[in-house]
């Protein structure tokens, strides 16, 4: 199995090679879509904000230094760029602080199938309720090759902290969730 | 082990990350309401883990490539706008270096009967050409729709 040489495809990008910068795109695409379709409900906003991040790693690419893997670098701008289109359609929510005054999520009637389509309903609207920061980590998480680890690289932070928020996240989506 | 202890645990051993020790265990296994939170915590990785990952549309790197062909167009042509803007400004400034150079040397003293006749002869050919002053006002439009439509098409044509 060829390795694939994150370096020599970044030093093909940055010559201008449009079809190396295409290749980074195939190999990045879908792993970036699933993250900010988890960030924004809607899936034409979904659409553009993937197509922003890859224009800014475009953009960035010439002073990308190479001190981080370069997945890591382009979670990070998938973080900056979810966060950068909730501030201008929402009111912030502070990092450390859940919206304390939303009541727990109301169940409606369940019936057999449609209970499924409920749970995953209720759980996107409890996961709209988290500050930015705790949806970042709860999209990012469950994803396949994204461990603890490259979390706590793109967010800069320590693996302890990072494991801390993501529990905090997921004890308030229960609170939420929980049945009134 | 309290309630308060377990139940700070609940989310690392739900996670996989802490495996119960036989404390912990026997309080889930004792206490309905830690059991309960566990079961919970449980059912919410499982959802959380089955959460809908949607791949790319089928076109998305076409998109993209095109979109960063566009920005590096507009790039172009805003240099190209800056350095059109910089050769009109020194050639003015040329023009007005010589005018000025003439003006002191006396040059333009000199000329000054030369542009009261071009003066007079370009009243009395606007006084000819008033009559049919409709079709030059046509002629001009003509010319600037066609130089429209070719910049747009020029500027459609990059894309």
């Amino acid at each position: 199995m060829v390795e694939f040489d994150e370096g020599a495809l970044i030093e093909r990008c940055r010559a201008g090679d449009d079809s190396a910068f295409g290749e980074l795109v195939d190999r990045y695409k879908n792993l970036v879509y699933a993250m900010v379709s988890r960030m924004v409900s809607d899936r034409t906003q979904a659409d553009d904000l993937a197509q922003d991040v890859f224009l800014k790693v475009h953009r960035g690419l010439p002073y990308f230094r190479g001190d981080a893997r370069l997945s890591t670098w382009i979670y990070r701008i998938v973080a900056n760029v979810c966060s950068e289109a909730r501030a201008r359609h929402s009111p912030e929510v502070p990092i450390d602080g859940v919206r304390e005054d939303r009541p727990p999520i109301e169940r409606g009637a369940s019936d057999g199938a449609f209970a499924d389509m409920e749970l995953r309903d209720r759980l996107n609207k409890a996961l709209a309720q988290l500050p930015e920061h705790y949806r970042f980590l709860v999209a990012a998480h469950y994803l396949d090759g994204i461990q603890y680890e490259a979390l706590a690289e793109t967010l800069g932070v320590p693996l302890g902290t990072v494991k801390t928020h993501l529990y905090r996240a997921k004890r308030r989506l229960r609170e939420l969730l929980e049945p009134t | 082990m309290t309630c308060k202890h377990a139940l700070d645990l609940v989310e690392p051993v739900a996670a996989g990350d802490l495996i119960a020790n036989s404390d912990l265990r026997a309080h889930f296994e004792t206490c309905p309401r830690c059991a309960g939170a566990l079961a919970s915590a449980r059912r919410l990785e499982a959802m959380l883990a089955s959460r809908e990952a949607p791949g790319a549309p089928a076109r998305f790197t076409a998109a993209v490539l095109q979109r960063i062909r566009r920005e590096r167009w507009r790039s172009e042509q805003q240099v190209d706008r800056l350095f059109n803007v910089a050769i009109a400004v020194a050639l003015l400034l040329i023009v007005g270096g010589i005018f000025a150079l003439m003006n002191l040397s006396g040059v333009l003293t000199g000329a000054a009967d030369t542009w009261t006749a071009v003066a007079t002869l370009s009243t009395q050919l606007a006084r000819d050409a008033a009559p049919a002053v409709d079709t030059y006002i046509a002629g001009v439009c003509l010319l600037i729709t066609a130089l429209g439509m070719w910049w747009w098409a020029e500027r459609t044509l990059s894309w």
